[in-house]
């Protein structure tokens, strides 16, 4: 199915551009694993800055540079520039897998509430939060806002929430102070990744008392 | 055409006006007759700049005459955007098949200037650290030149996004970031798109840098804050005091104007 919720323009420009944070650039890319549409989109903005490159004015190097290189062509390429065959029977994009170092099974997951269990990949980011959340079959999330902005990109099963439902691959970007509360579809238990770069705020009365205990793991 | 502009002057990071000095160098076509010259031979040496070449027996710099005597700042609508890049395809594919050295040398004096600027954009980098991504981007070149296809991506594009990889590595080693990942890996593999989308690709890939000159300045300033300098939106309206939402819309306008095609979400938009 394709995707139907996507990065805003600005953020995609952002992302082609390199000035996106690492966390979030990660929830981007892994849109682009399950959207075409948006791929080409990012393929062409790239070519925006080919030609903001091409027409930067030159700086002069030295020829003792050309030569320092000159003499190092012979060394071999790092191995990393390998990469593996991307395996078509698993949806979860490539950079997320290799940040799980294994599978959404093998993850240490923590339970937050009845149906909602979390837990945070580490990915060197130090000012954004980059999570993993699993809610049950028909669970909520608690109606909870953002003090800063969240990313939440669909990986597996979908919910919905007061503005619409959202399926594998969809990207919802929710700004500062908008409250919502997800639930989870009856028939499959749904994973999303979430990058924060504040802390949840539960506004239910139930899991108001939670939020002290809500701090923002980036790193 | 006046000479307007000095090697060191403001110009650097303020990419807009001109397309690569495209067309003007006269000193480029004197000193044809360096190596070199034949991947050259596609009908644009007149045009063809160069420059670098020009200053082969000045010796020590290069790139010295394109930011001294030659004339930028004109308006370029004389060139046959996309042509150029042929001949740096065919410099990466010689390159890549025949490790060939002359070809290396070529695409060095022009690309490692340009590279230079680019480290050098909004002064993120020091003139030592500049140095040293001119070498780790041109190496890379060198080592991963024969998985360049030139069916698939434009030379200029494929040696840009080695560029921003590696500076965008550079700024996280620099900061000490602790992370499994390399810029490389936020590009998904390309699957092997079909004949037809490829040649619309470099394209559309033509179109947009010739569309790119007749850009509005005001748009090309943010673009160019944005790409060239890593800054975000955020950022780059705090720098040039606009509001968020006018940088929003200007790289948005400057988008469709390039008519790229881009998904529209049905809902309000809640970024702006």
């Amino acid at each position: 199915m394709a995707t139907t919720h996507h990065p805003e323009l600005d953020i995609l420009t952002e992302h082609a551009a390199g000035a996106l944070s690492l966390a979030q650039s990660a929830c981007v890319s892994a849109h682009l694993n399950f959207c075409d549409s948006c791929s080409r989109t990012v393929s062409q903005l790239h070519s925006v800055g080919a030609s903001l490159f091409e027409s930067l004015a030159p700086e002069p190097v030295s020829d003792a540079l050309l030569k320092r290189v000159m003499a190092r062509l012979h060394e071999e390429a790092p191995l990393s520039y390998q990469r593996p065959e991307p395996d078509r029977r698993d949806a979860t994009p490539a950079l997320l897998r290799r940040l799980m170092a294994g599978n959404f099974s093998d993850l240490a997951w923590k339970k937050i509430t009845r149906t909602l269990r979390t837990t945070p990949i580490k990915t060197g980011d130090p000012h954004f939060e980059f999570t993993l959340l699993h809610i049950l079959a028909g669970g909520d999330v608690p109606s909870h806002a953002h003090q800063g902005s969240e990313m939440t990109l669909v990986l597996q099963g979908g919910f919905s929430d007061e503005r619409g439902s959202y399926h594998p691959g969809d990207f919802i970007c929710r700004s500062q102070d908008e409250v919502h509360s997800p639930k989870a579809f009856d028939d499959e238990d749904c994973i999303c990744l979430a990058v924060l770069d504040a802390p949840l705020r539960f506004t239910g009365w139930k899991h108001r008392w939670m939020n002290p205990f809500l701090r923002l793991q980036a790193g | 055409m006046a000479d307007s502009q000095n090697s060191g002057d403001p110009i650097r990071g303020d990419a807009h006006s001109r397309v690569n000095n495209a067309g003007v160098n006269n000193a480029g076509v004197n000193n044809a007759g360096a190596e070199g010259t034949g991947a050259r031979a596609l009908g644009i040496d007149r045009l063809g700049v160069d420059s670098p070449d020009a200053n082969r027996d000045s010796a020590s710099v290069i790139g010295a005459s394109v930011t001294g005597a030659s004339t930028r700042g004109f308006s370029a609508s004389s060139v046959p955007a996309g042509r150029r890049t042929d001949e740096w395809s065919e410099c990466l594919v010689l390159i890549g098949g025949k490790r060939d050295r002359a070809a290396y040398t070529r695409l060095f004096r022009h690309f490692a200037p340009l590279i230079k600027a680019f480290a050098l954009s909004g002064s993120a980098l020091s003139a030592t650290h500049a140095d040293e991504l001119v070498q780790e981007v041109m190496l890379k070149i060198w080592q991963k030149a024969a998985a360049f296809n030139p069916e698939k991506a434009a030379a200029s594009t494929w040696v840009y996004t080695i560029a921003r990889n590696c500076r965008t590595d550079m700024f996280r080693r620099l900061q000490k970031f602790d992370t499994p990942l390399a810029a490389e890996d936020f590009t998904p593999e390309q699957s092997d798109e079909e004949p037809f989308l490829q040649l619309q690709n470099l394209r559309n890939a033509d179109r947009i840098r010739e569309m790119m000159v007749n850009l509005p300045v005001d748009q090309t300033q943010i673009l160019a804050k944005v790409y060239m300098e890593g800054k975000s939106h955020a950022e780059a309206a705090a720098e040039l005091d606009l509001p968020l939402g006018t940088v929003k819309s200007r790289v948005r306008l400057a988008i469709q104007k390039l008519q790229i095609q881009f998904e529209r979400n049905r809902n309000i938009d809640l970024h702006t």
